[in-house]
């Protein structure tokens, strides 16, 4: 929904309005693109290339005629260059090592070399314009990358980087100077007991955290130097604040709102330098005890809170929680959550907090969730069932004294916030080429029941989870070696204590792989439908069914048209709905059959944020009946245009599955805003239909209003100013329309299907 | 012996669920098939034959003719690239929509007994619990299947689920008798109050109408409830004068003012057209519309009529 057409119910003044204004400019300027190196990467997640996450110079950065734009919910602030001192980084001064000291030396030259930049009107400062492996080699070493050519070649593949949620509580409470003494502590420690490799890595995190300070400081400095130089008084007073603000934060823990809302910004910046990816927790947990110390001492007002926040959400809309539930189950909503909310609602815009729903939520706070949601019409906040995430983490083999602190963090995906590493969102594994390999086989055996045909497609799908199993393993072999996420392990538990790096193996309490198994509909609507058409029917054969789709069912579209209209997942019928069940629960089997090299199961997800649209074309027709060009169903949404029979239909579908069994499989809705009709309370309307969703079992909803007619102008005419601030929820992410990929934008148009009632 | 739920069958041509605009909350809608009237503008045309019928999507069609060797009675026949369907022939067994791989000859009206619908409602309980909703008959006009709507509606009661009737009013007595003791909220139909053009616009005079309302009146005068709500479609040239929306402020002012909570006024469109040609029938009420003018003129109806609870609803091209 165009952002200049919502009804704030929170209007921004003058200051915000700049800040908000340079927001917009910096997204109309291609400053916050987020590219990935190619189609593969967003099918395999892996593409085959380095082994990082959207460097967007240097000798990783992805080629330009074949990186994909992902949309603009980049953090970093693109300056037009490169890193100006990549080739000088210590690494390329013949230093290079797999160790995380090595690396460190490397942060700690890049962070000192990045600029600490202060700009007008702010009060919440810092900002980055690359990232580190946009200056240090990162590839793993050739065993790993044969490891995953495989892999890809039996349809699976990811990478391992930066997806999961630290505890800032730990940073919060401690401070920079806290977390050093913590640091130094457990190096004297380890020296005593002759453990060199440990006192290694720690030695890193010292130079580490010494680096952050500086970064900090530099920031104080620079904005006293812009005060110096100003005669403008409202801003002075800004620049000696922010000033002020980091000086303290430079050395110790933050004692107010404003300088705890500084200290998570400062954390993400220098966390993000490292690595796209995490989730930063519970916000109004975090920041509810220094809310109320300032209410109470009459020090801050509530919409200077929201500002604080605010603030914080222009620089970059990071994946947070709010609400849920506490230790003892209660809930966990409180003073702060309004304000997160309603932060939101004054500077709106691209963000990615989530609110966890439960039973027992203030039901005024849900329902201005739902207001919130439906007034500005962009999927914020996102909606998830907290008891769901929870009871999901306790199935894996989540403690309960660890489990109820689980936060939503990623698209699709939750964590035990400081306690898993659990490589959410980077693996993949695509359902559809052992599908076609069990059709070959069928055709080769002359399989003549059903059960047979069955029987190869489960032993399809293990060999695919098999190979990424290998692939996996030797990327843990080497990955704290290779890129350490040294600034993330500042705030995990056990890893300082350990003198380990979160990535490492025994170093954070949790280490499941998830993976993202994409197709999940299509190959259950296709097997569905051989399973009716060529072995109960005998209509066709699977010979003739193999090369019409080698075809792309060329001159058979009578044929087309039969497998295509076998009853399909999401219309709330029986034997299709069965049919996905029963393929979900299969690979969920396999997968959970399977333990990597840190003793922990791997995990499905019922979700992949954007290869839906380029594994149509590159995996061919299929024999639910769609064509190659088409893309293939976004998570286990059903494919477009199969679900006719309304939304609550599908919902009955979509929750014959049990979420609490996979880690996230959100549902999307687009609607178009005559769905709610003249007079309907669409707050309202919405907690209720989100309330029996989740009542039903369901776990996340992406909501969109969208007008089509708008999005198609859009579509056509993206420079044109008019269609700059449209806001989309994507998949589980945010971005602006225009920004996208064109094949995004298209299948964003097409998947709108609940046009009326 | 009482007849069972699972033999009471209603021929119903749509289920839908999520309705927001036939009661209060996400209403799951029940379409029953067949109407005594025949109203020029009916919005829901394949509707008003209790037959079982089908219209051909050409848009979905693949020119396989896959149907027509289907056909028993030689009603289906192809004509510059489109299939024609011959409704005197055609005895609604379905079996060309059975052949067509394409799905795009569909079935209107299928048979469904109480029980059915009732699971059916069950598996929308918590839209409806979490909206305060319910399920809304409608049509056609439902009053024509009295046992099963009244069987339905005593289901529901007894599982806590709100029911609403949508009726034009032309239904017997003993239809009334079924249905409203298990009726909630009854949306009632006014719209020509006099006897001519009544006949004119829809095909049937209006006296039976006036006395299903007064034995609503008087059921309600002894019992409480149903809700009551007027409806009146606003149709250029046939319903929307002065004169006739004056007789029915009228007639519901002088006599049952407290004894109804809204009277609804729908604005016109055509998004129906297609239906018409889909079905082989004219549409007769070509290019009219309502529009801006005439929704300032119900607006102002509204206005001056304060006491009515009047409310505007529909699409307006503005």
């Amino acid at each position: 929904m165009k952002e200049t057409n919502v009804n704030q119910k929170f209007v921004p003044d003058a200051r915000m309005k700049a800040l908000i204004a340079r927001r917009l400019k910096l997204v109309i300027e291609k400053k916050r693109d987020l590219y990935c190196d190619n189609a593969e990467f967003l099918v395999y997640h892996w593409s085959g290339e380095a082994a990082s996450f959207s460097p967007a110079t240097g000798e990783h950065a992805c080629d330009v005629d074949h990186r994909i734009n992902i949309g603009d919910h980049n953090a970093r602030v693109d300056v037009g260059i490169p890193f100006p001192k990549a080739k000088e980084m210590p690494s390329k001064q013949g230093k290079f090592e797999y160790t995380p000291l090595n690396w460190a030396q490397d942060y700690v030259y890049f962070i000192d070399n990045s600029p600490a930049e202060v700009h007008e009107n702010e009060l919440i400062v810092g900002e980055f314009h690359w990232q580190l492996d946009e200056a240090r080699f990162f590839q793993y070493p050739q065993e790993q990358r044969d490891a995953g050519f495989d892999a890809r070649e039996l349809g699976a593949g990811g990478i391992s980087f930066t997806h999961t949620c630290p505890d800032l509580s730990i940073g919060l409470s401690l401070g920079w100077n806290g977390l050093l003494e913590k640091v130094r502590n457990n190096i004297a420690k380890f020296e005593k007991a002759g453990e060199t490799e440990k006192v290694n890595y720690l030695n890193g995190s010292e130079i580490i955290a010494l680096s952050i300070q500086r970064f900090i400081k530099r920031h104080a400095y620079a904005a006293r130097d812009k005060a110096s130089k100003s005669s403008d008084s409202k801003q002075i007073d800004l620049y000696l604040s922010i000033a002020e603000v980091c000086e303290n934060l430079s050395e110790r823990a933050p004692q107010t709102l404003h300088e705890a809302v500084q200290w998570i910004w400062f954390f993400q910046v220098a966390e993000r330098m490292h690595g796209h990816g995490n989730g930063y927790g519970r916000t109004d947990q975090l920041l509810q005890p220094f809310y109320q110390k300032d209410i109470s001492e009459g020090k801050i007002t509530r919409q200077m809170a929201r500002e604080l926040v605010g603030e914080m959400y222009i620089k970059y809309g990071s994946y947070t929680a709010l609400g849920g539930r506490l230790k003892d189950l209660s809930d966990a909503t409180n003073e702060m959550s309004w304000v997160c909310l309603e932060a939101y609602d004054l500077v709106g815009g691209i963000n990615h907090m989530g609110v966890m729903w439960h039973d027992d939520m203030d039901k005024d706070f849900y329902r201005y969730a739902n207001d919130v949601l439906t007034r500005h019409g962009c999927g914020v906040p996102i909606l998830v069932n907290y008891d769901v995430l929870k009871a999901s983490e306790v199935r894996s083999g989540y403690r309960e004294e660890d489990a109820w602190n689980v936060a939503y963090s990623g698209c699709q995906w939750y964590c035990g916030v400081g306690t898993e590493y659990n490589d959410q969102d980077v693996n993949s594994l695509v359902l559809v080429k052992p599908m076609q390999r069990a059709i070959a086989a069928a055709i080769e055996n002359d399989t003549k029941t059903f059960d047979e045909f069955w029987e190869m497609y489960c032993h399809e799908v293990d060999r695919t989870a098999d190979a990424l199993v290998k692939f996996k393993n030797s990327t843990y072999d080497w990955q704290a070696k290779v890129w350490p996420e040294m600034v993330t392990s500042f705030c995990m538990y056990d890893c300082i204590e350990k003198g380990k790096d979160c990535t490492d193996k025994d170093a954070v309490r949790y280490n499941f792989t998830s993976v993202n198994v994409l197709g999940v509909p299509n190959v259950a609507d296709s097997v569905y439908a051989i399973k009716e058409l060529v072995f109960e029917q005998n209509r066709y054969s699977l010979a003739d069914l193999q090369n019409a789709i080698n075809n792309d069912w060329k001159d058979n579209e009578v044929m087309r048209q039969h497998f295509l209209n076998v009853p399909k997942f999401g219309n709330d019928l029986d034997g299709a709905d069965e049919m996905a069940v029963w393929v979900s629960e299969q690979v969920r089997e396999v997968l959970e059959s399977k333990r990597n090299n840190k003793g922990f199961p791997f995990r499905p997800s019922l979700f992949q944020y954007m290869g839906h649209t380029y594994a149509g074309p590159m995996l061919g027709a299929t024999p639910d009946g769609r064509l190659a060009k088409e893309p293939l169903a976004h998570g286990m949404n059903p494919m477009h245009g199969r679900n006719n029979n309304g939304i609550a239909a599908t919902v009955n579908s979509f929750t014959k599955l049990d979420f609490a069994k996979y880690q996230g499989g959100s549902f999307q809705i687009e609607l178009t805003p005559d769905f709610f009709k003249a007079g309907v309370e669409k707050d309202k309307m919405m907690e209720a239909f989100s309330v029996a969703f989740f009542k039903k079992g369901g776990v996340q909803i992406n909501f969109n209003l969208v007008d089509l007619k708008v999005l198609e102008e859009a579509m056509h005419d993206n420079d044109n100013p008019a269609y700059h601030d449209i806001n989309v929820k994507v998949t589980g992410y945010s971005s602006h329309f225009v920004s996208m990929d064109k094949r995004f934008q298209k299948e964003f148009i097409e998947r709108v299907n609940y046009k009326s009632l | 012996m009482q007849v069972a739920n699972k033999e009471i069958k209603g021929r119903i041509f749509k289920i839908e669920s999520l309705n927001t605009h036939n009661g209060p909350g996400y209403r799951t809608v029940v379409y029953l098939k067949g109407c005594p009237l025949n109203c020029l503008w009916c919005h829901n045309p394949e509707g008003i034959s209790s037959k079982k019928e089908i219209w051909v999507i050409h848009s979905k069609c693949i020119d396989c003719t896959s149907c027509i060797l289907a056909c028993p009675n030689s009603a289906l026949s192809q004509k510059d690239g489109k299939i024609e369907v011959d409704r005197n022939k055609c005895e609604g067994c379905y079996r060309c929509a059975d052949a067509c791989p394409s799905k795009a000859i569909e079935k209107i009206g299928e048979d469904y007994s109480v029980d059915e619908v009732f699971n059916r409602l069950l598996k929308d309980k918590p839209f409806i619990d979490a909206s305060g909703g319910g399920v809304t008959v409608t049509g056609g006009e439902p009053g024509t299947y009295p046992e099963f709507v009244g069987r339905l509606f005593e289901k529901c009661r007894e599982a806590g689920i709100h029911t609403a009737f949508d009726t034009s009013g032309q239904i017997s007595d003993m239809a009334l008798e079924k249905i409203i003791p298990f009726t909630d909220l009854v949306f009632f139909d006014l719209k020509i109050l006099e006897e001519e053009p009544a006949i004119k616009w829809t095909g049937r005079g209006i006296s039976k109408i006036l006395k299903s309302l007064h034995w609503i009146i008087a059921y309600k005068s002894k019992n409480d409830g149903p809700e009551l709500q007027f409806r009146t479609p606003i149709i250029p040239g046939a319903t929307d004068g002065a004169e006739n929306l004056n007789s029915i402020a009228k007639l519901i002012s002088d006599k049952y003012k407290a004894l109804f909570t809204e009277w609804e006024m729908n604005l016109f469109n055509d998004i129906c057209e297609d239906k018409y040609e889909r079905l082989n029938k004219t549409w007769s009420l070509g290019q009219a519309k309502s529009d801006l003018a005439d929704y300032k003129r119900i607006e102002k109806f509204r206005d001056d009529n304060a006491g009515l609870k009047i409310k505007i609803s529909g699409f307006v091209q503005k």
